[in-house]
């Protein structure tokens, strides 16, 4: 593989992760969570993971960290290729790549102070003194928009979004190059949704970070990202930019996710939507074609052929559809009316 | 008894006062707020976290938990005053006048019990009807919320089914009773997005086509705009503003609704990421005037000293601002909120 020509910071090859699931008292079956995915986040951008629950874009940001291990494949942060290191090597890695996590409450020690959350990272991986480190939380307070008398107080005595400034300032403490957001956003009230990815963005461009954003809700995504790819089922259905993900989406269930998302505009009510029967099957014992197939209204026989694989589009565009590759965008001439008005 | 209002107003709230008596002081969850619903509408309840809008909904049917307390306030549903009721009369009212869908599908239903069992007792309590009766009608309701395979599903526990599915369970089940009012809080908050569209779509055809009411509460503008015909805005246990959803996304008065529409995020449209400034105040300790005059990008001194009444801001459009009642002059510009944004 011909990574050393490629100037992304992170580069992501062939990622799979498997579960052992107990089937019966001698037996397991492989629960794919992650199954086969590549991709490269450049330096100083977003790169947005989107999905619904289950769709395997936790496990994916884990094991980018080596909190979970994967199953196989690469992952290349700068010129190091995490998946070879020792765990020691890793620990001492961790300083360089952090993490945000979706609960703020339940991500914060209850029993520490946050002039102690914020200092325990500096006593791990960085070799400052006593007064630096104090220096150090005194900044890091100031850069994420809280009080030097906030020090000395407890988690539980601020509200969701201080507790996330907290957890963000922890992830920022020992400059980081890597961070992944894991839904940051998802437990907060949408006016203060905003504060926070502001702050995220302003970090980014102040510090040069690079960040896997990971979220199911596609408006924070838009908003947030450069490129963005779509999970579905451990699998990247689709991945491109963010204006060609969200103006032309061409996998049917990136069309169906973003047309199930209601627009806070009444007169837009009654627009045609393409819909998703049924929910998402269990993880366990999939069909090697598409993974949409049960659910696509698009299907033919030649989905349930293994792959797809992602076709490519334009630019940095690419699909897991066979339609695509029959460059087959416009599908009503097959007489497939699957976009319904609502009642 | 009372005479309706001009338009066929099911259920009518007026000056409901609930209080939380916590150590800290008081609580004002819930602080003079009157509204009314129509029947075959769905009014959307919008608000943030702590703004009051389930504990006006557990008013409603009078399922405030302790330290809470109505304090003061009427309920009228279809002429008749629920506060005046004993806890019996409430006991019959709930389930068969108005029924609740819970955020928590799988908390809200037995462990214990098959769906199909739950489903069955409800009819049966409601029916004094035999038990085959009520299972048959039971599958019936689950095939009406579009429940794949209802006969074998009817036999399954919480546990074994999705949070979407779940959620169906539980709309069968409000739905059983064929209930005047129908209060769904926040029921879509846990689901996928395509599962949510799925469910949202269910609620607005039985209501409809029951030609009950519906009060749904949530905290995306993006669903009531989809969904409601009106919208009840909630800040720190008030109503700020009410009226038609058209109207209210149009022309929004409050300047906490303007904030609210403005930091929507919007998957169909570009614009910059813009937010309310500060945090949803301490609800023992209300900034005192208007509540939200400390996030107010227009407050001025009066918003400080004192709270503002109700006041008309439109066609059947409400709200509670100084400014929009003239009382302060001042002109409230949309680029305020952009300038936050910058």
């Amino acid at each position: 593989m011909s990574l050393a020509n490629n100037n992304a910071f992170i580069r992501i090859r062939n990622l799979r992760k498997e579960f052992p699931i107990r089937a019966g008292m001698f037996s397991h079956v492989q629960l794919r969570a992650v199954d086969d995915i590549s991709f490269d986040i450049p330096k100083g951008s977003t790169m947005g993971l989107v999905g619904e629950s289950g769709c395997g874009k936790t496990t994916a940001g884990r094991c980018l960290l080596r909190l979970i291990e994967p199953s196989s494949g690469e992952v290349w942060m700068g010129e190091h290729n995490l998946t070879n290191l020792t765990n020691d090597q890793v620990a001492n890695m961790r300083g360089r790549m952090q993490m945000v996590f979706q609960d703020p409450g339940g991500s914060l020690t209850p029993r520490m102070t946050v002039g102690a959350i914020l200092r325990e990272p500096l006593d791990l991986h960085t070799n400052l003194n006593a007064h630096e480190k104090d220096q150090r939380v005194r900044q890091l307070l100031s850069q994420v928009g809280l009080q030097p008398d906030h020090l000395s107080r407890y988690p539980h005595q601020f509200s969701g979004g201080q507790q996330q400034r907290i957890g963000v300032a922890r992830a920022i403490a020992t400059h980081p190059d890597f961070i992944v957001l894991d839904e940051p956003t998802s437990a907060l009230d949408v006016s203060v949704r905003g504060q926070i990815l502001r702050l995220l963005t302003q970090l980014q461009e102040e510090l040069g970070l690079t960040y896997l954003f990971i979220s199911h809700d596609l408006s924070v995504i838009k908003h947030t990202c450069t490129q963005v790819a779509v999970m579905y089922l451990g699998r990247i259905v689709e991945t491109g930019s963010t204006n060609e993900i969200f103006d032309t989406p061409a996998h049917p269930y990136t069309q169906a996710l973003l047309s199930a998302v209601p627009i806070p505009d009444p007169s837009q009510r009654g627009k045609e939507r393409l819909k998703l029967p049924g929910e998402v099957p269990s993880p366990i014992d999939l069909p090697p074609g598409c993974r949409l197939y049960s659910r696509c209204p698009y299907r033919r026989d030649d989905c349930l052929q293994p792959g797809p694989p992602l076709f490519h589009i334009a630019n940095t565009h690419s699909a897991a559809c066979i339609l695509v590759e029959k460059s087959d965008l416009n599908r009503e001439k097959y007489g497939v009316s699957a976009y319904s008005q609502p009642a | 008894m009372r005479q309706a209002s001009q338009q066929d107003t099911l259920l009518e709230v007026r000056g409901l006062h609930t209080y939380f008596y916590t150590y800290e002081g008081i609580v004002r969850a819930v602080n003079s707020v009157s509204y009314g619903l129509n029947r075959g509408e769905i009014t959307g309840l919008v608000g943030e976290s702590g703004s009051g809008k389930s504990v006006t909904a557990q008013s409603i049917i009078q399922l405030v938990k302790a330290p809470g307390k109505i304090v003061s306030g009427e309920v009228w549903l279809d002429g008749e005053d629920l506060m005046s009721f004993s806890q019996d009369e409430m006991q019959a009212v709930r389930g068969r006048k108005i029924s609740m869908i819970f955020q928590e599908p799988r908390a809200a239903l037995n462990p214990l019990f098959t769906v199909g069992d739950q489903i069955s007792r409800v009819i049966q309590l409601r029916e004094g009807c035999t038990r085959s009766v009520a299972e048959s009608h039971a599958v019936d309701m689950m095939r009406a919320v579009e429940i794949a395979d209802p006969e074998r599903r009817a036999s399954a526990y919480p546990h074994e089914l999705s949070g979407g599915m779940c959620q169906r369970v539980m709309v069968a089940m409000a739905l059983s009773a064929n209930p005047l009012l129908l209060i769904a809080d926040e029921p879509t908050t846990g689901l996928d997005v395509t599962v949510q569209a799925q469910v949202l779509d269910l609620i607005r055809t039985r209501v409809r086509s029951a030609g009950s009411a519906c009060l749904f509460i949530t905290h995306d503008l993006g669903v009531v705009a989809e969904l409601c015909e009106r919208v009840i805005v909630m800040y720190a246990g008030r109503v700020v503003e009410q009226g038609p959803v058209s109207e209210i996304f149009a022309r929004p008065r409050h300047p906490y609704t303007q904030g609210l529409i403005a930091s929507t995020l919007r998957v169909d449209i570009d614009k910059p990421i813009s937010t309310i400034p500060g945090t949803v105040p301490d609800a023992v300790h209300l900034p005192s005037g208007c509540a939200f005059h400390p996030r107010c990008p227009f407050a001025e001194d009066l918003c400080q000293q004192e709270e503002p009444a109700m006041v008309e801001a439109g066609p059947d459009h409400t709200t509670r601002c100084h400014i929009v009642s003239g009382r302060v002059k001042k002109d409230m510009l949309e680029e305020a909120w952009e300038l936050e944004a910058a």
